[in-house]
């Protein structure tokens, strides 16, 4: 036990207490001071950038002044800056091998950061997730998917493949197909369905609802309608809209059908024989 | 029991309600009550299809055992004590409006025209001391509409259903709506197709004129030859209006972005929005 105390003693001389003193103060200061730096930097910068650079420049800036942080903390305690750049290279080289991963995921974060093909908030589709920007990382993007939930995209995925943006613009457009039958007056369908639109406030005015004749269906002329919305209000409308065409079918008596099948059996063979039936 | 039939088109002002009684405000279809509790203040409201023309009816109180409709849409507002105390103001739109004329017109160049639009009326309601805003809804719900270049640029407005005027004498009032004057100028040398028009209402100072009719600040579109548009909005109160009177300032200060624009950001042929 005294040997031990002897050696601490020996140890703890008061130029080496004073360092480590020193090199714990620097430590104790010089985060919360960084954070602060950081986060007034971020907050100075919120104007001129979106909150994806915003979040980037705090993370970034932290980073640099916490290894600026650091070496001083090494350099206190007595190791030696060149030493310490020649082990870390020699460690970069090493990590790099190891976590190409994770280095090829910053590289793309930044490349989205430069891109900003969307922002925290933003409704997006990648793959098969859909779902809000929660927030978007050094190493990847994270979605709340509307059945809530946490998805994680690396943002090397994001920079490989398609990412489809839904809120990037303000107004969007729903296209609703319906089919109608063949005996109905087109001109008609298209008042009604152009009069729905227009009744509807949620419904822009401008850019004017679209009207599309697509084709001759197995059971139905089918059509298309396209009204242009707020994007907040896409899915209020995209409920509403449906249930107004269909009430406005009803009303002016159009009919909406039912897939029909037609059963030939050649012109060589027998009719089908039907029975009459009376009650 | 107070019954007023608003031949003026006033409905706003500042009215008395006994604990646990209900006021009812007709306009046209669209009606509103307000009934006061112990310690909550509700607002229930029926919308309806706007009317080319209406009437306001006041029914202050209403009798104890009439309930609002069902149909209607209730919000609940919960304080301490309830003021008796309820002022109901007209209010401009909270975005612009897009106006147009009943057929598109060419403005000459180096000439004027003056056109006479009606843009859609908010409905205020506030109590308490000091006063704090229940609500801030639309008489008549307009319809949202885009205006801009394209459909990526631009800004979300209310769609205007009431045709502008080259004539006073075509312009009805209507309780739930006022009145600008907008005088368009061309000062470049080529004509300028009129088909719609971006009128900032949220920008205006709402009067009232001797008669009970709204009116809204004039305003002035200056188009230039460099496709500049520079708007003047003077804070006077409209010529045609006797005896104006200022009820609501302007919603939002008009910033410059705001008092000079290019041309399709305020005046519009019909762009193309990409929907094919």
């Amino acid at each position: 036990m005294t040997e031990i105390f002897s050696g601490l003693s020996d140890f703890f001389t008061p130029a080496r207490s004073l360092s480590l003193f020193r090199a714990l103060i620097i430590l104790a200061v010089g985060i919360p001071l960084a954070k602060l730096l950081c986060s007034s930097l971020s907050k100075a910068l919120k104007k001129r950038t979106t909150q994806h650079q915003a979040i980037m420049i705090r993370r970034i800036s932290f980073y640099i002044l916490l290894t600026l942080i650091v070496i001083s903390v090494l350099r206190e305690l007595g190791f030696s800056l060149s030493v310490l750049l020649g082990a870390a290279g020699i460690l970069t080289v090493a990590i790099g091998f190891a976590a190409q991963t994770s280095a090829s995921n910053i590289i793309s974060g930044l490349f989205l950061l430069a891109d900003r093909p969307f922002q925290i908030g933003d409704v997006i589709q990648v793959g098969d997730t859909t779902g809000i920007v929660t927030a978007i990382e050094l190493l990847s993007v994270k979605l709340r998917t509307f059945q809530n939930f946490l998805v994680r995209i690396p943002n090397e995925d994001l920079i490989k493949n398609h990412v489809t943006n839904f809120t990037h613009y303000p107004i969007r457009r729903i296209d609703v197909e319906v089919g109608v039958a063949y005996k109905e007056d087109i001109a008609t369908v298209r008042k009604v369905l152009l009069e729905v639109a227009s009744r509807n406030p949620l419904c822009l005015e401008e850019p004017p609802p679209l009207f599309v004749y697509k084709g001759y269906g197995d059971s139905s002329i089918d059509l298309l309608l396209g009204v242009w919305v707020k994007k907040e209000n896409f899915l209020l409308l995209m409920n509403g809209i449906k249930q107004e065409i269909k009430e406005a079918f009803d009303n002016n008596g159009i009919e909406i059908p039912f897939p029909h099948l037609s059963v030939y059996t050649g012109s060589v063979t027998d009719p089908f024989p039907v029975m009459v039936v009376n009650e | 029991m107070t019954v007023r039939k608003s031949r003026k088109h006033v409905w706003w002002g500042s009215f008395s309600l006994p604990e646990n009684r209900s006021g009812r405000w007709r306009i046209g279809p669209a009606v509103f009550w307000i009934e006061r509790l112990k310690h909550e203040w509700q607002v229930a409201c029926l919308a309806g299809d706007e009317p080319a023309d209406c009437e306001a009816e006041l029914t202050i109180p209403i009798p104890k055992l009439e309930k609002y409709s069902v149909e209607a849409t209730v919000t609940r507002f919960g304080m301490g004590e309830t003021d008796s105390k309820v002022i109901l103001s007209p209010a401009l739109a909270d975005r612009p409006v897009v106006i147009r004329p009943d057929t598109p017109i060419y403005i000459l160049p180096n000439r004027d025209i003056t056109l006479y639009v009606s843009s859609p009326l908010w409905m205020r309601i506030e109590t308490g001391d000091p006063l704090v805003v229940l609500q801030d809804i639309p008489v008549f719900r307009p319809s949202d509409t885009w205006f801009g270049p394209s459909a990526m640029e631009g800004e979300l407005c209310y769609a205007n259903r009431i045709y502008g005027r080259l004539r006073i004498e075509d312009i009805n009032f209507r309780p739930h709506r006022a009145v600008t004057v907008v005088l368009l100028r061309n000062r470049s040398n080529k004509s300028i197709l009129l088909e719609r028009l971006n009128l900032p209402v949220p920008n205006l100072s709402l009067y009232q004129a001797e008669n009970g009719y709204l009116w809204t600040q004039p305003v002035t579109l200056e188009m230039m030859a460099d496709n500049k548009v520079a708007l003047e909005l003077k804070e006077v109160a409209p010529a045609g209006a006797k005896n104006p009177k200022l009820i609501s300032g302007p919603r939002q200060k008009a910033g410059k972005t705001i008092l000079s624009r290019t041309l399709n950001y305020l005046i519009s042929s019909k762009g193309g929005y990409g929907n094919d």
